[in-house]
């Protein structure tokens, strides 16, 4: 039986920016289990990474979380993050969560070797012990060579300094790791690897894990859970083997559908999803996928956003789940 | 043809049905001790009236190969020819004809769209520049009736308005209309489609593919993905540290690659509805590439290699019908 | 496992009304910083012009009785020899202004071509003008001024003309690296594929970029040479006859207004030079940030 390890309640997050506020994260609540990988899908827009940032307290201005409550359940204590001081917050991060972004040329400071920047984040967050050890351990298990500690981050390639950021977020032992589209800036080959390093990373240390990405295929190779998101709000949240076996949501049928693969037959012409995302500056009554809904109906205009459960432990946020068939050669 | 004048030395002459030809072309960039051949002497030709696609990670010099053949880049030996012309040396009336039957489609829409033009002066600017003849209001004509083709429609209404109030699938679609509106015989389209999000993606690729049907042109896609590629070509090149080491069908290579990288590329690719299956890694990462290599791009990491794949080029070879693979043990 | 979720509360969002389409300047008008820096500009400007019209008396008419406090007559006093202060300085700011336009004319004309030639064109002819532009940039600028200033002519031709000879090479640097960052984006490619010619590429596809750059760098200039102009002028060098900003200092320093007291004679040209220059700074840095956020909406 699994149990959460961060609840997500009611949040809300907006961007105010000068033509009106952006609601990035529309009410959204969403839990995470103990030792998942939670893969979150979503388009650009869709609030998946400002979820990541907000889970860390990362938004900063213009952007700004107005509401809602996010916990973590720690084995002694529930933490209320978005109730934390600022020096209880650093305390709190890199040490229980911890994350790593799509660009990791950025995330290194090109001057100091990764030895220092090893030991500056244990300075910062007051941890004692054998440093050298301590980084020996966790360069390994990142899949890296003791060698790496003395070199700078332009020694390195890119899978690299992927590989020493998830280092960096690991060596502080946390029980979350936040992956915001961690192999998007990498090649294929580079990419597979860093998956598999995170899958093995995550069973040895008892790591959860949430990893935000846009593309289903690399969510699906990966991720226990998945959570389909769409204009700032999981649509659809549940198992991954069955959501990839049988979408509920329109939204998620016509995502898996337009996904190019190797099978994908090369005569007929791919299947399209029309429209765009609607406006976040705007309140949206009822289902926010209205709009390019093929099987919308006028009573999902007033629909109050409230999931329903199929297959046990499939959550769908639709009035008719699994109405829209869905007919792919995905899992040939 | 292009018309103008004949260049003396020339004695090579392509076959008719290429319409382009790379001769021995090396492009080298040089800086400081490093020496990075971006194309390694290359001998390759497209086919008039087909789509090649071009797949390479970073760093293969795929993007060089599309440049090069616009004539965007010079190349630092060998020659290039568009139907029999070398453009390396072009005379002012040739490299205007060159020009006419040429453009690209880039793949950033937000900077390859000038922020200060209107859609009217961005489309119409081939159209403009060469056919004088034609007054302000046909062209208005032209470049409404080339918008409604890529499916802005009505085409009329999107002349007067700028970049910024368009999404980024609508950018890229003006750039496509701008690159096809003079109706060129040969279009570069460098990674169209990874700015975009996966539900866009797919419109774009189908839009592309009917209007090459339509309107009959050559193209050559560049990009990462080789889903994609092996969807929207009709002849596939698998590139690797600046040289062609596969060349075939996209349903023949994607299904039985015979060169060790391009079947690694494969493997590597996430297939959705497929989990993950640790292990298997490359071995070796590319900063040990440096410069010129005297014998095979991938023996650092071929699990196959052969004391001669160190020393000696294996040149692209045909082993089966239209079937071309640079390598002396070519997987069966 | 999601737990229940409501209707989405949104009264506690403030969502500003969405205006839409926003001419540049109406837009730039509300930066706060840009917003003062024009609005000063704009009142020095608009005292310019209509200097000549609204001054009570003639800025030669000696006939007043000097060292004269400010009066309803004499609304800033007179001063050593009983010229009006209050008309000196209303056609003191236009001739100032003038000066400063005029250098920032020439200045942004020459800056402007040389940067963008030497940008887009690079080889030889970079290398020409980068190379004048260095040893021009090495010459102390103040003491040259001095120089040439004692052995021309005494006019406010010559000030303006050496001034805005002096003062281009800094703006060509400023414009040309520009221009060498421009010409590497992609919509330059796709021009060049369009077949517009260089001239072309450079005057309606990276020209437009440059605008705001180089209203930026007028505007710092006719500071520059307003301040410039009051420098030569203060230390008795330029055309002594003009009634402006510096002459008036150098006149009141001359004469001793500091050990008479005469506040209200140094006051006026003093404090103006002060607050242009605020405004100036005020005006770019405002239009700096409009410009970069709107480039960040762009996007």
């Amino acid at each position: 039986m699994s149990f959460p390890i961060l609840s997500i309640k009611k949040l809300n997050t907006v961007f105010h920016t000068p033509s009106g506020d952006v609601m990035a994260l529309r009410n959204l609540s969403l839990e995470v289990n103990k030792g998942e990988v939670l893969a979150i899908v979503g388009e650009s827009g869709s609030g998946k990474s400002t979820l990541g940032f907000s889970i860390l307290r990362l938004i900063e201005n213009p952007g700004e979380i107005i509401s809602g409550s996010i916990v973590f359940h720690s084995p002694e204590r529930d933490v209320h993050i978005l109730d934390l001081s600022l020096p209880q917050l650093r305390e709190f991060r890199w040490v229980n969560i911890s994350m790593i972004f799509q660009s990791a040329m950025n995330v290194l400071n090109p001057i100091a070797r990764i030895e220092k920047q090893f030991i500056d984040t244990f300075e910062a967050h007051n941890i004692e012990g054998d440093y050298q050890e301590r980084i020996n351990k966790y360069l390994e298990i990142a899949g890296l060579g003791k060698q790496v500690k003395k070199m700078f981050p332009h020694e390195l390639s890119g899978g690299m300094k992927q590989r020493v950021n998830i280092a960096l977020a690991l060596s502080c032992e946390p029980s979350i790791l936040i992956a915001d589209e961690p192999t998007t800036a990498l090649d294929v080959v580079v990419q597979k690897e860093i998956l598999s390093s995170i899958m093995r990373i995550k069973d040895e240390l008892n790591l959860t894990v949430i990893f935000i990405t846009h593309d289903l295929s690399v969510a699906s190779s990966i991720a226990d859970r998945l959570a389909i998101f769409y204009a700032g709000r999981p649509v659809e949240v549940g198992s991954a083997d069955k959501i990839l076996r049988s979408p509920q949501h329109p939204y998620t049928t016509l995502l898996l559908s337009s996904v190019i693969s190797l099978n994908t037959n090369r005569e007929a012409s791919l299947k399209t999803m029309g429209g765009s995302p609607p406006d976040l500056k705007k309140r949206i009554p009822g289902c926010s996928f209205l709009e390019r809904c093929p099987i919308g109906e006028e009573a999902c205009s007033t629909y109050d956003l409230f999931p329903a459960k199929v297959h046990g432990d499939v959550f769908v946020e639709c009035i008719h789940p699994g109405k829209l068939e869905f007919e792919m050669e995905v899992n040939k | 043809m292009l018309t103008g004048r004949r260049l003396k030395e020339e004695k090579w002459l392509p076959p008719s049905n290429e319409i382009i030809s790379f001769r021995n072309v090396d492009k080298v960039y040089k800086s400081g001790h490093t020496t990075n051949y971006a194309l390694d002497s290359i001998n390759f030709s497209i086919k008039t009236g087909k789509t090649l696609s071009v797949v390479g990670e970073s760093g293969s010099g795929k993007t060089t190969f599309g440049l090069a053949s616009l004539g965007l880049i010079e190349p630092t030996r060998g020659k290039i020819y568009f139907q029999g012309i070398d453009i390396t040396s072009l005379d002012r009336i040739q490299k205007r004809n060159f020009r006419s039957k040429t453009h690209m489609i880039f793949q950033d829409p937000y900077s390859s769209l000038n922020p200060y033009n209107n859609i009217f002066t961005t489309v119409s600017a081939p159209i403009e520049s060469f056919q004088k003849g034609m007054s302000k209001e046909e062209r208005r004509n032209k470049a409404a009736e080339m918008l409604d083709k890529v499916g802005l429609s009505p085409g009329a209404d999107f002349l007067d308005i700028y970049p910024k109030s368009l999404s980024g699938g609508q950018r890229q679609r003006v750039a496509i209309a701008r690159s096809l509106i003079n109706k060129p015989e040969f279009v570069v389209a460098d990674e169209p489609t990874s700015m975009l999000d996966v539900s866009i993606t797919s419109t774009v690729i189908n839009l592309m593919k009917s209007l090459k049907d339509e309107l009959n042109f050559t193209m050559l896609y560049i990009s990462h993905e080789i889903a994609t590629s092996r969807y929207i070509g009709d002849d596939m090149a698998v590139m690797n540290l600046g040289r062609i080491v596969e060349y075939g069908s996209p349903e023949e290579i994607t299904k039985s690659p015979k060169h060790p990288y391009t079947d690694l590329l494969i493997r590597s690719y996430p297939k959705p509805g497929q989990k993950l299956v640790p292990g298997e890694t490359r071995h070796g990462d590319y900063n040990v590439y440096n410069g010129g290599i005297k014998g095979c791009t991938f023996a650092y990491a071929c699990p196959f290699k052969i004391p001669e794949c160190e020393n000696t080029k294996p040149e692209l070879r045909e082993i089966s019908q239209g079937h071309w693979v640079a390598c002396f043990h070519p997987i069966n | 496992m999601l737990p229940e979720v409501g209707p989405l509360e949104t009264k506690t969002l403030k969502t500003k009304s969405t205006t839409g389409e926003v001419s540049f300047l109406r837009g730039a008008l509300g930066n706060k910083k840009f917003f003062s820096g024009f609005i000063i500009l704009l009142a020095f400007t608009t005292i310019g012009i209509i200097g000549p019209f609204i001054a009570p008396y003639n800025p030669y008419n000696t006939s007043f009785p000097s060292w004269l406090p400010p009066t309803s007559a004499h609304l800033m006093g007179t001063d050593y020899i009983g010229h009006d202060v209050f008309t000196w300085f209303v056609i003191g700011t236009g001739t100032s202004l003038f000066v400063g336009a005029a250098v920032s004319l020439i200045t942004t004309f020459l800056g402007t071509a040389a940067g963008l030639v030497s940008g887009y064109y690079s080889g030889m002819v970079d290398n020409i003008l980068m190379r004048t532009v260095d040893v021009l940039l090495i010459m102390p600028t103040f003491p040259l001024l001095v120089i040439l200033a004692v052995y021309l002519p005494p006019t406010n031709t010559t000030t303006i003309i050496i001034l805005g000879v002096l003062s281009w090479p800094f703006m060509s640097r400023v414009i040309r690296s520009q221009v060498l960052t421009l010409k590497e984006r992609p919509f330059i490619s796709a021009a060049k594929l369009s077949g517009y010619s260089g001239k072309k590429i450079l005057f309606s596809e990276i020209f437009p970029h440059l605008l705001p750059l180089i209203v930026i760098n007028a505007v710092y200039i006719v500071v520059g040479a307003i301040v410039a102009q009051a420098g030569l002028a203060f230390f008795g060098l330029g055309n002594l006859a003009s009634v402006n900003w510096g002459t008036s200092l150098y006149w009141a320093q001359s004469s001793d207004a500091i050990i008479y007291n005469a506040w209200w004679w140094i006051i006026p040209p003093g404090l103006s030079i002060a607050i242009i220059g605020i405004a100036a700074n005020l005006f770019g840095s405002g239009l700096n940030e409009y410009v970069g956020q709107r480039s960040g909406e762009v996007r």
